[in-house]
């Protein structure tokens, strides 16, 4: 009785079709520029905790934490305009990196549930307006 | 709609240029693949190896067949049941509706001794395209065949392998396909890895040092006491290969036995190849057998006749 109750309850899943409609949208809190070399780095704000707070008054910590892309990674950041579907890029992807279209799906999926998961990139459905991004 | 050649454990024909293989499981005897287009999943092929004496007839298996797909869902609608023949072979299919729809089709190839049941799958609005599609597989399906190659074809990738080698090992990644074929004293290893020319600029220094970090170790699994041999360069479909000749042992008694390995970076497709092959003593038969599967991979789209020579001989330079 008490596994039953402990037994979380299953979240809803998004169909593969249902994916690859979705846009991604890059959070606007987070700043963006290339370096010369093409590699895109993220600024994301870094949240004021507690820890934080204590932490700043001893040690100057950066207000913002800096993530710097390959150039696979940049070149997706890049594809993520708010204007492609995941399926869009997918299509890119195959074509600039000579990929079958499965080879580009599953390592794309994978790095974008991560952009997703961080915070830098939302996944909105096809016709809802994201916002605009901050670029340096 | 454009089509390509499909091939995986003996079954080959052609499939719509947007379908890939989505799943794959088991062997030669036994096993199940699943086709899928950029959205779907399309074809699901099931085969079992069965005696001559205890399989059923196509006509028995259909009527099962039904009745375990009305048990699954009553509302299941049977649209009507046909006779055809798939590669010479007598068969039957059938048309189910119940939220979606579907073809089922079943044969027995009795040179294989494998029966075999497709379901194709599709929405009702999408009747018009598959049918075709269908009828085009249905044709050109093979089951059976009396080359001594079989076709093996995966993302992009060729291959001919001839009827003695079984597909021992597999990896099927992301971006990198690992396929290990091997037979009585012989083997064949491919890699292919994507993003390559990224991989040997960014990440490593140079296709020599992939092959020392990563390839290396790969041979290690496979072939174990492995002594690799000195680099030389070679010449492999008109791209510039690094090619290492080792030996190793498989029992304490054996005689030690040789690898010939070859990696290059074809810039047209951007992937890196990896090539092993091992055969035990000088048999001249099998030496020709896998010097076809290399000249097989058409590492990029087309390559001409002198450089299929060229994998062949792959003439190798100090």
């Amino acid at each position: 009785m008490l596994s039953r109750a402990r037994r979380k309850p299953k979240k809803p899943g998004v169909t593969k079709e249902q994916f690859l409609r979705f846009v991604p949208v890059r959070n606007p809190l987070v700043k963006w520029d290339k370096y010369p070399t093409g590699e895109v780095f993220l600024l994301v704000p870094r949240g004021r905790s507690r820890r934080w707070n204590i932490l700043s008054r001893f040690v100057n910590v950066p207000p913002d934490k800096k993530v710097v892309f390959d150039k696979v990674g940049s070149h997706i950041w890049e594809l993520c305009d708010g204007k492609r579907t995941v399926d869009d890029i997918v299509g890119e992807m195959v074509h600039s990196y000579k990929l079958a279209r499965r080879e580009a799906e599953a390592p794309l999926t994978v790095h974008l549930q991560k952009l997703v998961k961080r915070g830098y990139v939302g996944l909105v459905p096809k016709g809802a307006s994201g916002r605009g991004d901050l670029q340096l | 709609m454009g089509f390509k050649l499909f091939g995986w454990q003996g079954l080959e024909f052609e499939i719509p240029e947007d379908w890939e293989l989505g799943l794959e499981k088991g062997n030669y005897a036994n096993g199940f693949i699943r086709l899928d287009d950029p959205m779907f999943a399309r074809l699901g092929v099931n085969w079992q190896t069965v005696k001559e004496k205890k399989v059923k007839s196509p006509v028995e298996f259909v009527k099962e067949l039904k009745k375990t797909l009305k048990k699954k869902n009553k509302e299941t609608r049977f649209l009507g049941e046909t006779e055809t023949k798939v590669c010479s072979h007598p068969s039957r299919y059938f048309r189910w509706k119940s939220i979606g729809e579907g073809y089922d089709l079943f044969w027995y190839c009795r040179e294989t001794r494998r029966a075999f049941a497709a379901e194709f799958t599709f929405r009702p609005d999408e009747y018009s395209q598959i049918r075709p599609a269908m009828d085009r597989m249905i044709e050109t399906l093979r089951c059976h065949t009396d080359d001594r190659f079989r076709n093996w074809t995966l993302y992009g990738l060729n291959l001919q392998i001839p009827i003695g080698f079984k597909l021992t090992e597999r990896g099927i990644y992301a971006t990198r396909v690992h396929l290990f074929f091997s037979s009585k004293g012989a083997s064949f290893m491919i890699d292919r890895i994507g993003f390559g020319q990224s991989v040997v600029s960014e990440t490593y220094h140079g296709i020599k040092e992939w092959f020392e970090k990563v390839y290396r170790r790969e041979l290690r699994k496979r072939y174990r006491g492995i002594r690799f041999g000195r680099f030389k360069m070679a010449r492999v479909f008109g791209h510039d290969a690094l090619a290492t000749t080792s030996t190793y042992r498989r029992g304490i008694l054996m005689r030690r036995r040789t690898v010939e390995s070859k990696a290059w970076v074809c810039e047209q497709s951007n992937k890196i190849y990896a090539v092993s092959t091992s055969v035990a003593g000088g048999d001249g038969n099998v030496n020709k057998d896998l010097k076809r599967m290399v000249s097989s991979i058409k590492c990029h789209e087309q390559p001409s006749e002198e450089a299929v020579s060229d994998a062949i001989s792959s003439e190798e330079k100090a």
